[in-house]
């Protein structure tokens, strides 16, 4: 006997154990068979197969962060959620001077081109002529469409002798809608390709309001040394505990698309919240983003402190944040441009 | 499953095992740790390969179908029994074994491939398998190449670093040394992948 190891002679010995005595392959086929009827559908197999696959989502993290992703995007596209969407828009056409005959074709043509159910007309009694105020709504979501379609009506009405004024704002309802839906009408793309500053600043506009948005003021300039400002300034009151986050009141975001890609880089943007307890101070938070940095400064109190210490206030945090600003603060209004 | 569609199938399966079941069922063996984990691994395959035998349109290819479907589940009970182990010394049963002479020589094969089974249980499973398809079974590079579903390079690294680690557990026990002429040969040329003269069992 040859005691001395040697690899190849291993492998032989190995080769030679493991064949002996293998099952045949009918006596295989019979076990494998009985084996496969009691893997059937019972619980204790279905707990089997299930921490099976929890096992294998363990051994393989890319596997289950796209897994989880999947699960995360189609529940955003299953599960519903409450909101207030912009649905169309209110428009409340005021005449004057007119008998009700005349109102009642004036509603009818109303009615045909809002293109909605019904017109409402309620009468103003008053000292001079009766005034009819015609309301309806359209469901179309441009406000600045039906504002210049029911601006014509009204121009129609006065050229024919009939005084007239309309009114446009956005009907709103709580909708349910599945969660992307949400995040796709929070979320306003307008592209500045080829576009004026003027028809720019018309359609960002016009796009809030749609949104929502009605009494944004927006401002869109170029500057002599090429490039382009845009203001957008939106205000909302948020009475609550200023420790709280404040609800966004439904406010979009506006993203600004050159080329199909969003524009970054040389943006800057503020966005000013003043929080008001119900009974307690007022928390002036400032947020601003410039060259895709983000700083937030929170001034404590502020209705209590002078111009200047505000001005100093948010100047230091943004300064410490890493974003250089010029703050102006007058009889508390409160204007952050980027330092020359 | 006992269905006409599913004697079917077996009957296919049974056809198509018949020429290397005995291949198969002993590499089975020779992956795992004892011969009762190899014929559990080699059953689990022949359960998988009927599920599975319907996807399977060329029957010429059943050979390294069969053997791929095997690494798979080799890999995957390793996965999922990482923390079972059965000690080497009772790999092996001795029940049939002869005694007298006969019976000296089979304890000793029997020890031999306890220690190749102790070596080989140091690699890395896709090692493993490299190892033992291509110094056992005499499986061509290109061939573990498909069955492994990596490239001819990779099995060639695979089979360099683990001939690479059974040498050095050889060393390490006491077996051999650097200069012995097995593993000058184990060792030397292995990028030149000489062509198996093995024929197949």
């Amino acid at each position: 006997m040859n005691d001395e190891p040697h690899l190849d002679q291993d492998l032989a010995a190995l080769r030679a154990v493991s064949a002996r005595n293998v099952p045949d392959l009918d006596t295989t086929i019979q076990t494998v068979r009985q084996r496969g009827l009691e893997s059937g559908p019972k619980p204790w197999n279905i707990r089997r197969k299930l921490m099976a696959v929890i096992h294998s989502v363990r051994t393989r993290p890319a596997v289950a962060a796209v897994a989880l992703g999947a699960l995360v995007i189609v529940a955003a596209m299953v599960v519903p959620v409450s909101y207030e969407r912009v649905v169309g828009n209110d428009v409340a056409l005021t005449v004057t001077g007119n008998g009700k005959e005349q109102v009642q074709a004036i509603a009818q043509d109303l009615r045909g081109l809002l293109g909605s159910g019904g017109v409402r007309v309620e009468v103003l009694a008053g000292d001079g002529a009766p005034r009819f105020v015609l309301r309806g709504t359209s469901p179309k979501r441009s406000a600045a469409e039906v504002q210049r379609a029911t601006g014509e009506f009204a121009r129609k009405l006065a050229a024919a002798g009939t005084s007239a004024s309309v009114r446009v704002t956005p009907h709103r309802e709580r909708v349910r809608y599945p969660a992307a839906a949400y995040a796709w009408d929070q979320i306003i793309r307008i592209s500045v390709d080829g576009k004026a500053a003027s028809e720019l600043e018309s359609e960002i506009r016009s796009r809030l309001a749609e949104a929502g948005v009605p009494d944004a003021q927006v401002s869109v300039t170029d500057r002599p040394g090429g490039g382009r400002d845009i203001q957008l300034k939106v205000e909302r009151q948020n009475v609550g505990d200023p420790s709280t986050a404040p609800p966004e009141g439904g406010l979009p975001q506006l993203i600004l698309t050159k080329d199909g890609a969003p524009v970054e880089g040389e943006g800057f943007a503020v966005k000013i919240q003043k929080r008001k307890a119900s009974d307690g101070p007022t928390t002036l938070v400032v947020e601003v983003t410039s060259n895709g940095k983000t700083a937030k400064a929170e001034v404590p109190n502020s209705e209590s402190m002078s111009d200047a210490d505000v001005t100093s206030s948010i100047t230091t945090q943004l300064k410490q944040a890493g974003i250089d600003a010029r703050v102006t603060v007058e009889s508390g209004k409160i204007r952050v441009e980027p330092a020359k | 499953m006992d269905s006409h569609a599913g004697t079917a199938r077996w009957n296919r399966l049974t056809r198509l095992l018949t020429p290397i079941h005995k291949q198969a069922a002993a590499t089975a063996r020779r992956l795992c740790r004892s011969n009762d984990d190899g014929d559990d691994l080699y059953q689990d395959t022949v359960l998988r390969a009927f599920e599975k035998l319907d996807g399977l349109r060329d029957e010429s290819r059943f050979r390294s179908w069969f053997f791929a479907t095997l690494l798979s589940r080799h890999r995957s009970r390793l996965r999922r029994f990482r923390r079972v182990s059965v000690p080497i010394e009772e790999a092996f049963d001795r029940d049939s074994e002869p005694v007298g002479e006969d019976g000296a020589s089979w304890e000793e094969e029997r020890r031999r491939a306890q220690r190749a089974v102790r070596a080989l249980a140091a690699l890395k499973p896709v090692q493993r398998e490299a190892v033992v398809l291509h110094e056992i079974e005499g499986f061509s590079v290109e061939e573990i190449a498909g069955m492994q579903g990596v490239t001819h390079s990779a099995v060639k690294s695979r089979l360099t670093r683990g001939r690479e680690k059974l040498r050095r557990f050889y060393v390490r026990d006491g077996f051999g040394t650097e200069s012995t002429p097995y593993l000058e040969r184990l060792t030397a040329g292995t990028m030149a992948w000489p062509a198996k003269g093995k024929s197949h069992e």
